[in-house]
């Protein structure tokens, strides 16, 4: 039976696309049977972040307004065999569906057997987000160490639970170990603390993300990015495995050890 | 001459003629056909956007060209078409701009875009094969012809080409040729 | 610059992420509580209700919103109710039973 997961935030920017993104190759990789649904009508970009842009000819609208089979909608991603998107339409506008829609789409995709459908949810807390959140089972909660990113979640946390989406978890997104350390940044148990949600996984700001974007590849495809390793556990994580938080600590240079002894004194 | 790679993802619809049962699915009905015969491309550019009855002397091709143009009028578009915009038409469109990533143009005749082709365009959209694209500067995400709906192979046109080309379709295959 | 050299001789002031934090306690206080602004009035209402079988006051310059303040550890702030509530006068006897 397959899991429907929101990927959520209210503010914009905080990294939802690129968290989609990943979560669905990371599965993909890992041999799950996943679709990545953009539930952002009128200003897709799942597409793009993918690299699969030019490959749409039917999307979300089509399906649910019976343009089209739903099969035909989906489009096979050029990596992996089990990864399927489902875009959104850019020439229409959130109203075009409803949420009732959306849970019957979700359950059709259920239906055609996959593991996990993931639905990327646009910013703000209007039609789109009702809409993005219907037909899911659970809600990933993403957002960067700043006040306002912080104070979005909260509301959308809110949201989520009058929404009968309880207990959403948290990805924290974009931190910068090295601010945290010298107190310019608001650390994970600072976040956590305030939200009072489980932490599902620690994204660290990373170039590789913009490099890996620009080039339609996601970043957990790449052994060597500290990000891409980030959202390889939260994928093992998402299936039901324990793994620790990483070690997102770098190594100490000569400097950073002189900083900080003149700190102390 | 580029030819344009079929898709081999999206099959049921990307693949030539030989599966034109998928077409309804569009959501339009097939009205007949809406061009005699193909001509020239550079005749039907220069016609086009000419008066429809401009040439009285020229051969059968043009005389079609003719026929075509009093049915179907030119639609013109001033301006560039940004993401989420999109322009349908019953004939024939020209657009005096760029269409960007994201937008889409539709008609059921020719597309002569005199700018950037970046978005999608679909010209034939009922159906007809032999409607053609023209673009000054052709890079478009995705280009639909009649029922047919091709991409350039990937990383194929990432330099910004500044020469004015147009696609057609022969033999079930959209090509994609200088224009000259 | 390879290390705060002047910053060594300045005032110690607060780190920015723990002002961040204070920050967003205080705006997440407010907004929790916007979003039962409802509730807030049928208390009202009920707070009425009651004190006016006991004195009678001034509805239209009644107050009653939810604030912070330090909490007695004086190290973090709490959420209290706070309610103004301007007496006209006091009714003599204890209220009817009826």
């Amino acid at each position: 039976m397959g899991e429907v997961i929101v990927i959520t935030s209210g503010k914009g920017g905080v990294g939802k696309t690129t968290t989609s993104a990943n979560l669905g190759c990371g599965l993909a990789i890992s041999g799950k049977k996943v679709a990545l649904v953009d539930a952002d009508i009128g200003l897709r970009n799942l597409d793009v972040v993918m690299g699969l842009e030019n490959r749409i000819v039917y999307d979300l609208v089509d399906v649910v307004e019976g343009n089209c089979k739903l099969k035909s909608a989906l489009i096979k991603d050029k990596r992996y065999a089990g990864l399927f998107l489902l875009p959104a339409a850019q020439t229409r506008d959130k109203d075009a569906v409803s949420p009732e829609q959306m849970q019957k789409l979700c359950q059709s995709l259920k239906d055609e057997g996959f593991d996990y459908i993931i639905i990327d949810c646009p910013a703000g807390i209007e039609q789109g987000f009702k809409n993005a959140i219907a037909g899911a089972d659970r809600a990933l909660v993403v957002t960067t160490p700043e006040v306002s990113a912080v104070r979005d979640a909260d509301r959308i946390i809110g949201l989520l639970e009058a929404n009968e989406l309880p207990n959403p978890s948290l990805i924290l997104n974009r931190l910068r170990i090295d601010m945290v350390k010298k107190g310019e940044m608001m650390s994970i148990e600072d976040v956590t603390e305030i939200l009072a949600v489980d932490i599902l996984g620690v994204v660290p700001d990373d170039e590789s993300i913009v490099i890996t974007t620009n080039k339609g590849e996601p970043a957990v495809t790449d052994e060597n990015s500290k990000a891409g390793q980030a959202y390889r556990n939260i994928t093992r994580r998402i299936m039901g495995e324990d793994v620790p938080l990483m070690n997102l600590e770098t190594e100490e240079t000569f400097m950073d050890k002189l900083k900080k002894f003149f700190r102390r004194s | 001459m580029i030819t344009f790679e079929q898709d081999p993802y999206q099959t049921p619809r990307t693949s030539p003629v030989t599966e034109t049962e998928e077409a309804p699915e569009i959501g339009l009905t097939q009205t007949g056909a809406l061009m005699e015969t193909i001509i020239e491309e550079a005749e039907a550019k220069a016609e086009e956007e000419a008066a429809p009855e401009a040439t009285e002397e020229t051969d059968v091709e043009g005389r079609a060209l003719n026929a075509f143009c009093k049915e179907h009028m030119a639609y013109f578009h001033k301006g560039n078409l940004r993401s989420g915009m999109s322009l349908e038409y019953d004939g024939t469109i020209v657009i005096l701009g760029d269409v960007n990533p994201g937008a889409q143009v539709k008609a059921t005749g020719n597309i002569l875009v005199l700018g950037a082709l970046k978005g999608i365009a679909h010209a034939g959209c009922l159906g007809e094969p032999e409607a053609y694209v023209f673009a000054l500067n052709m890079n478009p995400i995705q280009l639909r012809i009649g029922e047919l709906i091709t991409r350039f192979p990937d990383g194929e046109r990432s330099k910004s080409l500044k020469n004015p080309e147009y696609a057609y379709v022969e033999d079930g295959i959209v090509y994609v040729s200088a224009f000259e | 610059m390879a290390f705060d050299i002047f910053g060594f001789f300045k005032k110690k002031e607060p780190a920015s992420g723990s002002v961040a934090k204070d920050r967003l306690k205080l705006v997440l206080v407010h907004d929790r509580v916007d979003c039962s602004s409802q509730v807030l009035e049928m208390l009202k209402g009920d707070i009425i209700k009651v004190i006016s079988n006991y004195m009678e006051i001034d509805e239209e310059e009644l107050d009653i919103n939810i604030t912070q303040t330090e909490n007695e550890d004086h190290n973090g702030t709490v959420p209290v109710l706070y309610a103004n509530i301007p007496i006209k006068s006091m009714h003599r006897s204890a209220p009817k039973e009826d």
